[in-house]
């Protein structure tokens, strides 16, 4: 009876992509990115207060669960021209820097490391060799022969019981699994390891937003985090050096452990460093503000066209009408009545499904267009656009990884390689890298202005007569993620949110470009069409927060496998 | 005393994908829920619910599982029956379903020693914040099976007075 029982994850994510690909002699030629999901949150907001917005918004999703709230605030503080204290501008920027480390530590290690790491070679790993390896990378304690060991027994174990679990049906001994054994081995420890990790960055958060998922201490005009160095119930001294332990631990993790990781991968497998540039044009947004209003910040944002960092343009606030002004979504080849490409704050959500037209429309998701052009986001574009405009952090992080990806790959790889599948991974470890430290620094600039006796946290939100409207950005771990409100009589008369896996994962628009993920499969290689290993590569290396379905079609049209790459959001 | 675990799973969203955590909301409105036992609506959070499977000894999960059997029926599988059913749907090692991470637990040597699964076979699960009427009395069902096999490791959990209608 067992035998007929089906557990469907399918109905308990957050939403659906798929991805069709045409393969003619062993390589992509053709790609449709949809998604198979709608969001109605936009349509619900409509009428309401937009000081509850965030509680809805943050609803889109339960992993990025605390983006939507940020970016809500934001926007409707940016729509009333407001300042939000200090105190609350660091505790945000402590939520957003948690998060984005716990979601990165989770991407690579629970959601893509196995289109990578062979666990089943693993068994054949040479422990002193492994410790050697491991060691050549960084001095992390973990890395020893009795862990390796004990890991090398618990993964013969499974294998022998039959039973592998998270592993089964993994493409194990697919001819594009290329890591020795040592390096294997190694991966499969850290993958162990890396649970105990994410949760400790979860843990600070919840510490400081009263829950995760899903924070509570938001408000618009600040947060709702009460501080008083003295008091038990509130954000105190004994919290805060209890997220300050989480945070440097996780930090450690980051720079040991998950940074050496994806440059050893990286490394050794640089054959794939050509492959899953797609859209070159980037684009990312500044986050960690360090003043009320949001006109410095400690994470770099701008956009890059054609993949030359010499054409950087930076966004300087958090109303840079470079930014505000340049936002339209195109959806002709989405499932909304009508053929327009409006900006966020004109549009409408008017849902209009047909079926999966190739040459029509195909995809709930409305195509984002910056300037009329296809954008990648998401970590790479941050630390690109961080790189090109000389950021000291993102600077030190690049050079140091492409240094050392060099040296294991015995051939110069310069910062042109990051245009790439791997490239994507590398820029996620960086930048996990990069928001520990500031993780540290704001937690420090924190403890500092309190230290002065500021304890303020809200300013009260005013909302006059009439219209007004704003945007609020906020560079989330998928990527640039924005939110758009009209506000009437102080109720919501339109909100857009426009999410990265919307600039990553949308179709063509009206022109018939490619949206980045379509762009990034074509020419990818597959050995194999019955288990394509290398699409989910791709694909998972943009970290889509969305389930994701990839079917592969011949020529002739007919499915030859349907390979279902499912991620938690 | 070991500590038990009892999980409720599911897209409250998604009419009878909601069943365990239906579940769950029933049994903390009607049972007083002793200090060793710990209740979670877990919800749709993955591989989040690793932390707490890894801290219980024994772990009771109320789910939705689809099967031919008709709408409403009820039963309790072992890990090893449920996880022997998935290795043939799951198709890339991407999808961490309840199983997948329970197993993930394992491997790290830190899973529940003693697994029960109790499921419904659900009739609709189409957009809907309520049960199906062949699936809504199926709760109380769910719930009679979690208490004996609870009694069967010495753990009773008493009935509240005071709720309305019992």
């Amino acid at each position: 009876m067992a035998q007929r029982i089906v557990v469907d994850p399918i109905t308990r994510i957050e939403g659906h992509l798929r991805i069709d690909a045409e393969v003619d002699g062993g390589k992509i030629t053709k790609a449709w990115s949809s998604g198979q999901m709608w969001r109605g949150i936009e349509v619900i907001l409509k009428g309401r207060d937009p000081r509850d917005a965030w509680l809805f918004t943050q609803r889109i999703c339960g992993v990025c669960t605390t983006v939507h709230a940020i970016a809500s605030v934001r926007a409707v503080e940016n729509a009333l021209g407001m300042e939000i204290p200090l105190n609350a501008q660091y505790i945000r920027n402590l939520v957003v820097a948690l998060h984005t480390l716990h979601d990165h530590i989770v991407h690579f290690y629970v959601l893509s490391a196995l289109d990578w790491v062979d666990v089943v070679s693993a068994l054949k790993a040479d422990i002193k060799k492994t410790v050697k390896l491991a060691e050549s990378l960084s001095d992390w304690p973990n890395n020893s022969y009795d862990r390796f060991k004990q890991v090398q027994q618990k993964v013969q174990a499974i294998v022998d019981s039959g039973q592998l679990g998270p592993f089964a049906n993994g493409y194990w001994g697919h001819p594009a699994m290329k890591l020795p054994p040592e390096a294997n081995l190694m991966a499969v420890s850290h993958y162990l390891e890396a649970l105990d990790f994410q949760r400790k960055a979860d843990q600070a958060i919840a510490i400081i937003s009263g829950k995760n998922p899903h924070i509570q201490n938001m408000c618009v005009g600040g947060v709702t985090a009460a501080i008083n160095p003295d008091n038990e119930t509130t954000l105190n001294i004994e919290r805060l050096y209890f997220v300050k332990q989480l945070t440097a631990e996780v930090r450690d993790f980051i720079q040991k452990v998950y940074l050496p990781d994806v440059i050893a991968i990286g490394a050794l497998y640089s054959d794939w460093l050509q492959y899953g540039s797609g859209v070159t044009n980037y684009l990312a947004v500044p986050d960690m503000p360090l003043d009320t209003r949001g006109t410095e910040f400690d994470l770099p944002g701008g956009t890059i066209m054609a993949g030359d960092l010499g054409s950087i343009k930076p966004f300087k606030s958090f109303d840079d009408p470079y930014f505000e002004k340049n936002v339209k979504e195109c959806i002709a080849r989405a499932w909304y009545d009508g053929n327009w490409t409006k900006h966020p704050y004109e549009e409408e959500t008017v849902p209009a499904y047909t079926d999966f037209q190739d040459d029509g429309k195909y995809s709930w998701i409305k195509a984002p267009r910056f300037m009329g052009e296809p954008m990648q986001v998401g970590p790479l574009a941050q630390v690109l656009t961080g790189y090109a405009q000389g950021h000291k952090l993102c600077k030190k992080y690049v050079d140091y990884a492409l240094e050392q990806v060099s040296s294991i790959a015995r051939t110069r790889v310069d910062a042109s390689a990051l245009h790439s599948t791997p490239g994507r991974h590398l820029g996620r470890a960086i930048r996990a890298a990069i928001l520990a430290d500031l993780a540290l620094k704001h937690w420090q600039l924190l403890v500092d202005n309190i230290g002065k006796g500021d304890l303020e946290i809200f300013n009260p939100p005013v909302f006059p007569k009439g219209q007004q409207q704003g945007f609020g950005f906020h560079e989330a771990p998928r990527g640039t993620l924005s939110h758009w409100i009209v506000i009437e009589d102080g109720k919501i008369k339109n909100y857009q949110c426009v999410v990265p896996s919307t600039w990553n994962a949308g179709p063509r628009d009206d022109g018939g470009k490619e949206g980045p993920y379509e762009a990034s499969l074509l020419e990818n290689p597959v050995a194999d069409p019955e288990r394509p290993l290398e699409v989910l590569r791709t694909v998972h290396s943009f970290d889509p927060c969305i389930a994701c379905a990839v079917h592969m079609v011949t020529p002739a049209g007919t499915e030859i496998s349907s390979v279902q790459a499912m991620k938690l959001g | 005393m070991d500590r038990i675990g009892i999980l409720g799973a599911g897209n409250l969203l998604l009419t009878d994908e909601g069943f365990g955590v239906h579940c769950i909301r029933r049994l903390v409105e009607q049972y007083r829920i002793p200090e060793n036992v710990a209740v979670l609506d877990g919800g749709t959070a993955g591989i989040m619910l690793a932390p707490f499977m890894e801290e219980v000894k024994s772990l009771y999960i109320f789910d939705c599982v689809n099967s031919e059997e008709p709408a409403g029926t009820i039963r309790c599988f072992s890990q090893e029956e449920l996880r022997s059913a998935s290795m043939h749907t799951s198709m890339s090692p991407h999808q961490l379903g309840l199983m997948e991470v329970l197993d993930l637990c394992r491997l790290r040597g830190k899973a529940p020693g003693d697994v029960k699964v109790i499921t419904a076979v659900p009739a609709n699960i189409s957009t809907g914040m309520e049960l199906s009427p062949q699936v809504a009395p199926a709760v109380d069902k769910a719930i009679d099976m979690l208490l004996r096999l609870l009694e069967e490791k010495g753990v009773i959990l008493e009935r509240k007075e005071s709720v309305s209608g019992a």
